[in-house]
């Protein structure tokens, strides 16, 4: 529907954007990501024919964008701009209808056809309770809602939208994109919109387009090849993660927050949690590098879900059963193969005590044992579990209060 | 012998003759450097010589008045506004009336300069004071006013009978004026300053005094300007018998203004008349000019001819 | 579902037309002569007056005057809605782009230089503010002619007019300054009443001009991307409206002076009232700015008569303490 061919863009000296050659089809959801400065906003001007490109063309339908009249133009393509106070205190009703504008002619009044579209733009966005209302008294969302609906009242084929949702809350950006993806479902409308918004992006588009620092194209095409941790590396200067959703297995992208630098452990942990326990001591060893196994866990159990998205080894044992033989005979070699073993802060049952006897066997076994913050009010399997407990701090396992200081101790074990 | 004797007689009597005139001349020179102290219009104390020999005017009306009386001789110095008498216009200029420069009044070096209330700037009086030359100040807002203004200028100028002369000649001719028309009929008189936008005089003007004199009625009322713009709708409403209307740069036939109000008395009787600016509103000698053009105006029946002696 | 219109709607136009019946006939009857309402009345309808002055009073003095304040009142008023929207700020006036620095000087020069013809003064003035236009939109379109750069122009040009203004000033005799002075504060009387007729024509042009644009007003109201994005010519629409405006504006200038604060508070009071739609605000603003400089010239022909103050001066000390409370309701809200 829109071609791109050979675009290059510049303010002054400026290259903004170059050689990007693509087409959005019709119908299908096209997002732009990119860092600030890559040009995102002026492509979306080149596309609405707000700018003349440098070199290249932009078409519409096949013909240059340029050929075409505000008016015509405005049929076709409607844009969503940010959400900016306007001075002039319209009443909703009259801001969506101006976006009749193109299909009315020069002095005649509104036609039933532009108030039946105003009504429904201001259904599909849930305004018509602010029908009446002054824009100049509507919060930052509502604001955008109204901008949306004025959009949607153009009834174009193509909806341009430059980062609505940045400056919205959590409520609005997913009603906006619910809204956009509704529409391009139930009217096949076609929508290129500028985000910074990952997740949504992913979740909407059909594909993205990324761009790089300097206006190149970086990628084109489904998101979860476009989300591609190097890629988002080479475009944005940052690292992240990338994950499938646990409910859509679309991707999600996590940036790595760089903290004070781990400790690096080049070694073989195993962790006994259960319950939640293990959550920080896992996170710290994976972050620092530790090649990391737990168990036995129950199947469901929290750190076992914490170590499956983590990529943790894990032993598993089925749900709501005290640990059986066949778990402890699977956790046994791991235990004994580690160049440590860790006791997290874990309530300890009648179901999962014999944890304890086998850490017990490694520890005499010669591997280093830690204890994270043992604690007698933890003990629930009639004191067997903080006896043995007391036994391995007098057989020489090290007591520590946290995970922080785990990894610590750790750095004194060398790999064996 | 006889001859030499004789001779002897007339050379000494030439001598004492030469003798006697040198003795003037010194006394006067004495006399001339004595100072006179007055008091001006605005009560400042001003210490001037007694017979000025330099004087700058920065007053176009004092200016008429110092020829008039006979000191025009010792004019050094005028504004460009001092056009009467057309010997005025060619002495040295120092500015207009109410921006005078300092520096061209300060080159002259006068002894004695005259400024007006309404018109000199204060500071510049202040600064002329400060350089040691004295400013008189005059004020003449009536035709008394006017006289004793003349009267005084001459004494100040070092020509007290000059002065006396003129301003009781001006006190004549009102006298006269005043007398010719008493008991007549008052017409309603309008007196025009300027014609667009319509300024009138009011009661408490030098014209105001002079068309009552000339036994007028001025039908503006009192009122808190001296000078107020008046509408179309005023001016109908006022109706006056007799209108006067002076030229003024930009407005050479003030009259025909007032042909677009054929309903007027005075356009329909033709008793729109016009009368030199300087006659009427320069408190001056030539007041009584005005005067005797206002009194054939509102009275022909009484004034007939040139001006009357 | 029924469109929500404006709020008060149904009282906007009968107010508005008995508005601007009552000042027109306040204006009929203010003035420096009481006259009856009977009289007016009778004087009006064709009867003879009880004197030949009173007549002219009434008809050759406060109707011709009543019929120019209204003109004027609503050219302005109407102009400054429409230059509120395209200069998208609801504080400008029609004078501030450069119109009232132009148009002064052209007419303090032609009565500086003593001219004569009683066309001079408002053919100087008209010229005056159409170049001073003409002008800053050259200017300002060379810069991309957006509403900031226009304002700017504007007040450069303003500035620049004001400048040589007060050299004339200086410079001119007496007489003329005065003149000038009085002109330059709205002056409702030096008009001649037989140009009426061309000046209601060439202005009803202009509103009309004005008033199919009322569509692109309130989008360019949006921002000029927004406006487009919409669909609008906007250099065309710009050019046309200034162009329309600023004739509306040029003709009052050299009918009546600079008659100031009818343009800025005016569409104000309507869109507070009324809502800022120009298809209401424009007819709406011409009736309100009529009716506000009837009254306005009835108070200047009254209140210290016979003398008469500047009209410029009444709206002035009528406009600017209504402008601040306007400003105090926008501030109370939210």
């Amino acid at each position: 529907m829109i071609r791109v061919e050979g675009l290059r863009f510049g303010f002054g000296a400026q290259e903004v954007l170059r050689g990007l050659a693509f087409e959005v089809r019709q119908g299908e959801v096209l997002g732009v990501l990119g860092p600030n400065g890559s040009g995102k906003s002026t492509l979306l001007k080149l596309l609405r024919g707000a700018l003349v490109p440098g070199s290249g063309r932009v078409l519409l339908d096949g013909r240059p964008v340029h050929r075409y009249s505000r008016r015509a133009l405005a049929r076709w393509i409607a844009v969503v701009p940010q959400a900016m106070a306007v001075p002039f205190p319209f009443t909703v009703w009259e801001t969506v209808a101006m976006g009749r504008f193109a299909h009315r002619r020069a002095l005649s009044g509104p036609t039933r056809a532009d108030r039946a579209a105003v009504e429904r733009a201001l259904a599909w966005t849930d305004a018509l309770h602010l029908a009446g209302r002054a824009v100049t008294e509507l919060s930052g969302g509502e604001l955008q809602r109204v901008f949306l609906a004025r959009a949607l009242a153009q009834e174009a084929p193509v909806l341009l939208l430059d980062e609505v949702t940045s400056h919205l809350d959590i409520r609005h950006r997913l009603q906006v994109a619910e809204l956009l993806a509704r529409l391009n479902r139930e009217e096949g409308r076609t929508v290129v919109h500028v985000t910074h918004d990952f997740d949504l992006a992913a979740e909407i588009s059909h594909r993205l387009l990324l761009l790089g620092p300097l206006g190149e194209p970086e990628a084109l095409g489904p998101p979860r090849e476009v989300l591609r941790p190097e890629r988002l590396h080479r475009a944005f200067g940052i690292s992240v993660r990338v994950e499938p959703d646990p409910l859509t297995g679309g991707p999600r992208v996590f940036p790595v927050l760089r903290g004070p630098q781990p400790l690096q452990l080049d070694l073989d942990v195993h962790v006994v949690c259960g319950g939640g326990s293990g959550g920080e001591i896992l996170r710290r060893l994976v972050l620092s590098g530790a090649r990391v196994s737990a168990g036995p866990l129950n199947r469901g159990d929290t750190d076992a879900e914490l170590c499956r998205v983590l990529g943790v080894r894990v032993v598993l044992e089925r749900p709501f059963s005290p640990v059986g033989e066949r778990a402890l005979s699977e956790a046994g070699p791991l235990m004994r193969g580690a160049d440590a073993l860790v006791v997290g802060p874990v309530p300890w049952g009648p179901g999962n005590v014999r944890i304890l006897e086998a850490v017990e066997q490694a520890l005499e076994a010669g591997r280093p044992v830690f204890l994270v913050d043992p604690r007698p009010e933890r003990d629930f399997s009639g004191h067997r579990a903080w006896e043995v407990l007391r036994r391995l701090e007098g057989l020489g396992a090290c007591r520590v209060a946290d995970a922080r200081e785990l990894v610590e101790a750790l750095s004194g074990v060398s790999a064996g | 012998m006889r001859a030499q004797i004789e001779a002897s007689h007339l050379i000494r009597r030439t001598l004492a003759r030469k003798a006697g005139a040198l003795a003037l001349v010194l006394g006067a020179g004495a006399l001339a450097a004595r100072a006179a102290v007055w008091t001006d219009a605005l009560g400042r104390r001003v210490e001037a010589p007694d017979r000025p020999g330099r004087i700058v005017s920065l007053v176009p009306s004092v200016t008429e008045i110092l020829f008039a009386v006979g000191a025009g001789d010792r004019l050094a110095g005028v504004t460009r506004f001092c056009t009467y008498p057309p010997a005025a216009r060619r002495l040295p200029k120092v500015g207009g009336y109410a921006d005078p420069s300092l520096e061209a009044i300060v080159a002259l070096s006068p002894d004695l300069v005259f400024g007006a209330a309404d018109s000199t700037p204060p500071a510049l009086i202040r600064r002329l004071e400060a350089l040691g030359i004295p400013v008189y100040v005059v004020y003449p807002r009536s035709l008394r006013d006017t006289v004793e203004t003349i009267r005084t200028v001459g004494y100040v100028a070092g020509v007290p009978e000059g002065g006396r002369a003129v301003a009781d000649a001006l006190q004549n001719a009102v006298e006269r004026v005043r007398s010719a028309v008493q008991g007549l009929p008052r017409p309603g008189v309008l007196l025009c300053i300027m014609v667009r936008p319509l300024v009138v005089a009011s009661p408490g003007t030098l014209g105001h005094d002079l068309l009552e004199a000339a036994g007028g009625r001025n039908v503006v009322p009192p009122g808190t300007a001296r000078y107020p713009t008046w509408g179309a709708e005023s001016l109908l409403a006022a109706d006056p018998e007799v209108i006067i209307v002076s030229p003024h740069p930009g407005e050479p036939v003030p009259e025909r203004f007032f042909e677009q109000w054929p309903e007027l008395r005075a356009v329909t009787s033709g008793r729109v008349v016009r009368v030199e600016s300087d006659w009427l509103h320069r408190p001056g000698p030539r007041l009584a000019k005005g005067l005797w053009a206002l009194a054939r105006a509102l009275h022909p029946e009484v004034f007939r001819g040139g001006e009357g002696r | 579902m029924r469109v929500p219109g404006p709020p008060r709607a149904r009282v906007l136009w009968p107010a508005l037309v008995l508005g601007l019946g009552g000042a027109f006939a306040f204006s009929m009857w203010a003035g420096a002569l009481r006259l009856p309402w009977s009289e007016v009345l009778w004087i009006l309808a064709g009867g003879p007056a009880a004197s030949p002055t009173h007549g002219a009073i009434v008809m050759r003095v406060r109707l011709p005057r009543a019929l120019l304040a209204a003109l004027v009142g609503a050219s302005l008023g109407s102009a400054g809605g429409a230059f509120q929207a395209l200069l998208r700020n609801p504080l400008a006036d029609p004078y501030i782009l450069g119109v009232s620095g132009g148009a002064a000087l052209g007419a303090v020069a032609a009565l500086s230089l003593g001219a004569t013809s009683a066309l001079a003064v408002p053919a100087a003035a008209f010229a005056g503010a159409v170049a001073s236009m003409g002008f800053v939109y050259v200017v300002a379109r060379a810069h991309r002619g957006s509403p900031h750069t226009l304002i700017l122009a504007g007040v450069m040009v303003g500035s620049f007019c004001s400048a040589l203004l007060l050299f004339l000033l200086w410079a001119a005799p007496a007489d003329p300054a005065r003149a000038a002075v009085f002109w330059l504060a709205g002056d409702l009387s030096g008009a001649d009443p037989g140009w009426l007729p061309a000046a209601a024509a060439w202005a009803s042009v202009a509103f009309a001009g004005l008033w199919a644009q009322s569509a692109a007003l309130d989008l360019l109201t949006q921002g000029e991307d927004v406006a487009a994005d919409l669909g609008l010519d906007v250099g065309r629409a710009r050019l046309l409206l200034l162009a329309c405006g600023g004739g509306l504006v040029a003709a009052s200038v050299a009918l009546a002076g600079l008659v100031g604060f009818v343009g800025l508070v005016v569409p104000h009071a309507v869109r507070a009232l009324w809502g800022p739609a120009h298809r209401r605000l424009l007819p709406a603003s011409a009736a309100l700015g009529a009716a506000f400089l009837l009254v306005a010239d009835g108070v200047s022909r009254t209140v210290l008569a016979p003398a008469e103050v500047p009209v410029g001066v009444i709206t002035a000390l009528v406009g600017a303490p209504f402008f601040l409370y306007l400003l105090r309701q926008r501030e109370g809200r939210p």
